[in-house]
């Protein structure tokens, strides 16, 4: 289990997490939702270590962080590695191919060979629908092309939670299908996934828990169900302008 | 003057001062810019470390250096550190002074170019577990490397021309055989043409081979000239 516990992350003067708690469980697909600019982006860095919370505690499995305490890069790094990372803009290598992208955390990191990282990176670009284009490089596929290829290289590295920041948002609405549906098989395979996303259909089919997020806490966690049949003002309100 | 004799003179100069371009400033060029790409990356480095202490050591330098007039560098190096007791032969002081000198302007190209990298590909490499050193090798630098490429001939054109300078210590470079072989003649107007002809050619020739390692590099990264 991931759990944050009173975690508070600032920008100069600017508080965006505020004593956030939650715990977050295997096996499951999690979605956080929330207005722009309520923390969901710095949220899901500050689970990865991207960003450094100020206080509070962090605690997967058996590894425990209590900030404000410095760890060891080394130490952030490990940690680092239980996470695979979807970002809005891809942010593919562009030096390297679609499989080079692939192989390159499990050879670099988890010191695979190269063979061995090779023949999954190919079941892994199989299975988002892009064995063709292993040996393409990132100007030469789609959005949505390296989105998936971005997915694929996230899920080499065997993380135990995937954190997607709006991933088709970048995206033309044609592509956001392809993207969405990798999203969508993963989370019928019970990967561990949390994900951050305006598009609240696409919560609706894929999350067995909702986060409604607002201004840096939590106003809704629980059964996603539970979110859209609430009578909370403030989520029908928010629901109805996500849905129109 | 006829001018049987003016190409006659020509000829005799070429033989010297292309055997002084071959033997001394294209080696001390190589050499020196060897030694600044290395001194380059580690200042570049450095400077965008988490170190207070690099950072400002290594901004020390490539101010003093870029500060100072090249050949001002040169005359420490040889007349000034000889009263020390640290004597230097002319082709190390050279050496030495063109690799620290183009080094600290090197540094500037290569720290702009890593500074131009976006941050996300520091998180999407930092969130796949890779460390610093790592990221830098594998990530940023193939990148980075592709952007620093126009700046980073720009310096090593420019050292092509200031090793001129080295015949102010001495080393029998090109320039040094040019003016010697003035001097001889009485035909500077002729000689220098000769010498300028051929710093122009190496130029000319740095100017192909960036041009051809851009092609080579811009297919995927930066820039949209991929065929
Ligand atoms: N690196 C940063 N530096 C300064 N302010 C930031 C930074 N990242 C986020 N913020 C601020 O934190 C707040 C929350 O941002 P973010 O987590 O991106 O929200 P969301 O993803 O929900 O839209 C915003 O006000 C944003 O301006
Ligand atoms: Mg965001």
């Amino acid at each position: 289990m991931l759990s944050l516990k009173d975690i508070n992350v600032s920008f100069d003067q600017q508080q965006v997490l505020k004593d956030f708690s939650a715990d977050f469980n295997e096996n499951q697909t999690t979605v956080i939702v929330g207005p722009s600019g309520s923390g969901k982006s710095t949220l899901l860095r500050t689970i990865n270590l991207l960003n450094y919370p100020t206080s509070g505690t962090l605690n997967l499995n058996q590894t425990s962080f209590v900030f404000p305490k410095q760890y060891p890069a080394k130490e952030v790094s490990h940690y680092r590695q239980n996470f695979g990372m979807v970002f809005q803009n891809f942010e593919l290598f562009p030096h390297l191919s679609a499989l080079g992208n692939v192989i390159e955390g499990p050879i670099q990191v988890l010191k695979q060979s190269k063979t061995a990282a090779t023949e999954k990176a190919k079941v892994l670009l199989e299975q988002v629908g892009l064995a063709q284009k292993a040996d393409s490089f990132p100007n030469e596929l789609s959005g949505g092309q390296q989105q998936r290829v971005a997915i694929a290289r996230a899920l080499a590295m065997e993380p135990e939670f995937i954190l997607y920041d709006e991933p088709t948002s970048a995206l033309d609405p044609e592509l956001e299908g392809e993207v969405l549906k990798v999203i969508k098989d993963l989370a019928k395979k019970r990967n561990s996934q949390i994900v951050v996303t305006h598009n609240l259909n696409f919560a609706k089919e894929i999350a067995d828990h909702i986060l409604f997020l607002e201004d840096g806490q939590v106003n809704y966690y629980g059964l996603a169900e539970g979110f859209f049949s609430s009578k909370n003002e403030r989520i029908k309100n928010f629901t109805k302008k996500m849905m129109s | 003057m006829d001018l049987m004799s003016i190409i006659d003179m020509v000829r005799q100069a070429l033989g010297p001062i292309f055997i002084a371009g071959l033997q001394v400033t294209i080696p001390l060029t190589i050499v020196s810019f060897i030694l600044a790409l290395i001194i380059a990356g580690i200042t570049a480095v450095s400077r965008i470390s988490n170190s207070r202490i690099l950072r400002f050591v290594f901004a020390t330098y490539v101010w003093i250096f870029r500060g100072t007039p090249l050949i001002v560098q040169l005359f420490i190096a040889y007349f000034g550190l000889a009263s020390l007791g640290l004597t230097l032969d002319a082709w190390t002081a050279a050496v030495i002074t063109f690799g620290l000198n183009s080094g600290a302007y090197a540094s500037e190209a290569i720290r702009a170019a890593i500074l131009s990298i976006s941050n996300g590909q520091w998180d999407a490499a930092r969130s796949l577990g890779m460390s610093r050193l790592k990221i830098l090798q594998r990530i940023i630098a193939p990148q980075a490397f592709r952007i620093a490429l126009p700046p980073l001939f720009n310096e090593l054109i420019s050292l092509v021309k200031g090793t001129s300078l080295a015949a102010s210590i001495t080393l029998v470079e090109m320039f040094l055989v040019s003016q010697r072989v003035a001097a001889r003649t009485y035909q500077p107007l002729i000689m220098y043409i000769v010498v300028a002809f051929f710093y122009l050619m190496i130029s000319t020739i740095l100017v192909g081979i960036q041009s051809y390692l851009e092609k080579r590099t811009t297919k995927h990264v930066g820039g949209n000239t991929h065929a």
